[in-house]
């Protein structure tokens, strides 16, 4: 298929060593050095290689800082990039933030979503598939590779690689970088992304209601937070054994 | 039922309240509009063969349901020959949803199909567990059902019917504790969280088969399901190889070490990245959760994100860092070079 409309949702995420919490337990993301949600930019990755004659936008949600996310996506050949930011988005959970990026994305008429399988400052692999139900759109989880001249798309899941026709409108996530591909910008894509303007798009752009987005819109609240602390396990070194009295000491274990 | 819509497959006419299947209506308290009960989802494939997860997240259940403990399981005719196992776990009531046109895993049926019994039998929580099919299935539910949803949970409690759960976040650093403000509650599990329960034998239940639409089905072309040896999810021993494996020799010495203990291989990320490892076969935070008893992890570092995905009875580290993090959770850490000690235990075996 050509001409295909893919939007690639990118996150900033906190560089995780370095984050801190608030009392109310939301992430502080002020301040901290941050980056592009590695397996977001897989997703990315996969849309440039797939580019061809498909159109390609890269979206985030967050704050403004994110446009650097954004700025990074064009460089590595996206057509175009959308900043979802405002005061009325913050404190969103998974729902609230799926609901908000729906509003955006069913203005624009995209065939194909693509995001990364979760982001690593959450986990919670959850925006896609809410994302998916509020599009109407099909949901692929876990892919490791889409072909979309025959319209196909492989999926890692537990216990089987499983290939299916790739049925439009769908939401894709993917969990590898497309394979044996390295991308790296090239000049031309480095200074056509220079000139290219990031548009923000603001909670007064969407038409969706106060109640739907932010902490508003949540369903879900975090109560508290603690830091854990790893349980402190005696461990039996053995230090200067031979090969072969080591590999006897892991026999016995095996054995029980 | 005070809300019914008439679109379930017991009540024909519509009038649910004179076509209940035995059993159900006692339960319900027609005034209030959620019920105390939990709805566990029963992961299978078409055969009826049961996701190990599912059992000890059906006795977390059972431990905290202030009502009834309900299963909703996709399965065929086979799957009947589960009832009496999932019963002397504590499903009271297993909703059996059968469509024989449906072979594989159809993530927007399934969750159409839950959320339309949800409705009707309005639990107080649905629990999910968090594995790959589960993570697909449980956000469309929830967002079906415009319902809070907690991801990854590694800690459950309740008090009556609010559920409150725990989940690690940012690289496990933190644990946060999430409620949600309407029902039904709804949160996965980690797999290999809940330890399983004591089975009640002779337990009995009630089982209700129920026809299901198919909604967006998902068009399979092929599932290619992996040999022995590489199921780690499920795995009694688990071999581990890490970034410290030098030779790729190692690690056809690992699968055939494997074969002969009955355990299965898994790794660390940096060898899946490396291209020596399947990515199924990564344990961590962006593969897989593992609840081997027996660990063997060679040549791994055991950074957070790989920690995160390990719930080891027992773990044997083989590391040539002395300091390595993974010594600091291994219940014996050997220090030496972990190629020629994994050839030298291939040997033995």
């Amino acid at each position: 298929m050509s001409d295909l409309r893919i939007a690639v949702m990118v996150k900033q995420v906190p560089d995780p060593n370095l984050v801190e919490i608030s009392e109310d337990g939301r992430l502080m993301r002020e301040n901290v050095p941050s980056m592009i949600d590695p397996f977001g930019k897989m997703a990315l990755q996969h849309a440039i290689t797939n580019k061809c004659q498909h159109h390609v936008d890269a979206i985030s949600m967050g704050p403004m800082q994110a446009q650097d996310v954004l700025r990074k996506s064009l460089e590595f050949g996206a057509d175009d990039a959308y900043l979802i930011s405002g005061r009325e988005f913050a404190g969103a959970d998974t729902i609230a933030t799926a609901r908000t990026m729906a509003a955006f994305l069913s203005m624009r008429d995209y065939d194909l979503v693509f995001c990364g399988m979760q982001a690593t400052d959450g986990d919670t692999a959850q925006v896609p598939s809410e994302l998916a139900v509020f599009l109407g759109f099909n949901i692929y989880s876990y892919a490791t590779s889409i072909d979309l001249e025959n319209m196909t798309v492989t999926q890692s899941y537990e216990r089987a690689d499983v290939v299916s026709k790739l049925s439009l409108p769908a939401v894709i996530t993917f969990m590898r970088p497309p394979h044996g591909c390295v991308q790296i910008p090239s000049m031309t894509d480095y200074v056509s992304a220079l000139k290219k303007e990031i548009k923000v798009v603001g909670f007064a752009d969407l038409g969706i209601r106060m109640c739907d987005t932010g902490a508003k819109g949540s369903r879900t609240k975090v109560k508290s937070v603690s830091t854990i602390i790893p349980k402190k396990k005696s461990t039996e070194f053995i230090d200067g054994a031979d090969t072969v009295s080591a590999a006897s000491a892991i026999m016995k274990e095996v054995k029980g | 039922m005070s809300n019914c819509s008439g679109s379930c497959s017991t009540c024909e006419d519509g009038n649910c309240s004179s076509r209940l299947p035995p059993g159900m209506l006692a339960q319900y308290d027609l005034e209030q509009d959620v019920s105390d009960d939990i709805l566990v989802f029963i992961e299978s494939d078409s055969d009826g063969n049961v996701h190990p997860s599912v059992i000890g997240l059906l006795g977390k259940a059972r431990q905290i349901s202030s009502g009834r403990v309900f299963g909703v399981m996709f399965a065929g005719a086979e799957g009947r020959q589960q009832y009496d196992m999932l019963f002397s776990y504590g499903i009271d009531t297993l909703y059996h949803m059968r469509n024989p046109s449906v072979k594989d895993f159809q993530p927007l049926t399934f969750a159409e199909a839950i959320a339309d019994l949800s409705k009707r039998i309005t639990p107080a929580s649905i629990l999910i567990s968090a594995t790959p099919y589960g993570r697909e299935l449980a956000p469309l539910i929830a967002a079906k059902l415009d319902t809070g949803l907690t991801a990854d949970c590694t800690r459950l409690e309740a008090e009556g019917r609010r559920l409150i759960m725990s989940r690690p976040a940012l690289g496990g650093n933190i644990e946060a504790t999430i409620e949600t403000d309407r029902f039904p509650q709804m949160a996965t599990v980690r797999p290999g969280t809940f330890p399983d329960p004591e089975p009640e034998v002779g337990r009995k239940g009630t089982a209700i088969s129920r026809p299901y639409q198919i909604v967006s089905p998902k068009e399979i072309i092929s599932a290619d399901v992996p040999s022995p040896g590489t199921d780690i999810g499920s795995a009694k021993i688990l071999i581990s190889l890490g970034n410290g494996i030098r030779k790729r020799s190692s690690v056809e010495n690992a699968y055939r070490l494997a074969e002969r203990i009955g355990a299965s291989v898994s790794c660390s990320r940096a060898l899946a990245d490396k291209g020596w490892m399947p990515r199924s076969a990564q344990v961590g935070q962006s593969g897989k959760t593992v609840s081997p008893d027996l660990y063997i992890a060679f040549g791994i570092s055991g950074a957070v994100q790989h920690l995160a995905g390990l719930r080891a009875k027992r773990i044997i580290s083989v590391n040539r860092d002395r300091n390595a993090p993974i010594n600091s959770v291994a219940y014996k850490a050997i220090v030496g070079d972990a190629d020629a000690i994994l050839e030298s235990v291939l040997r033995q075996a």
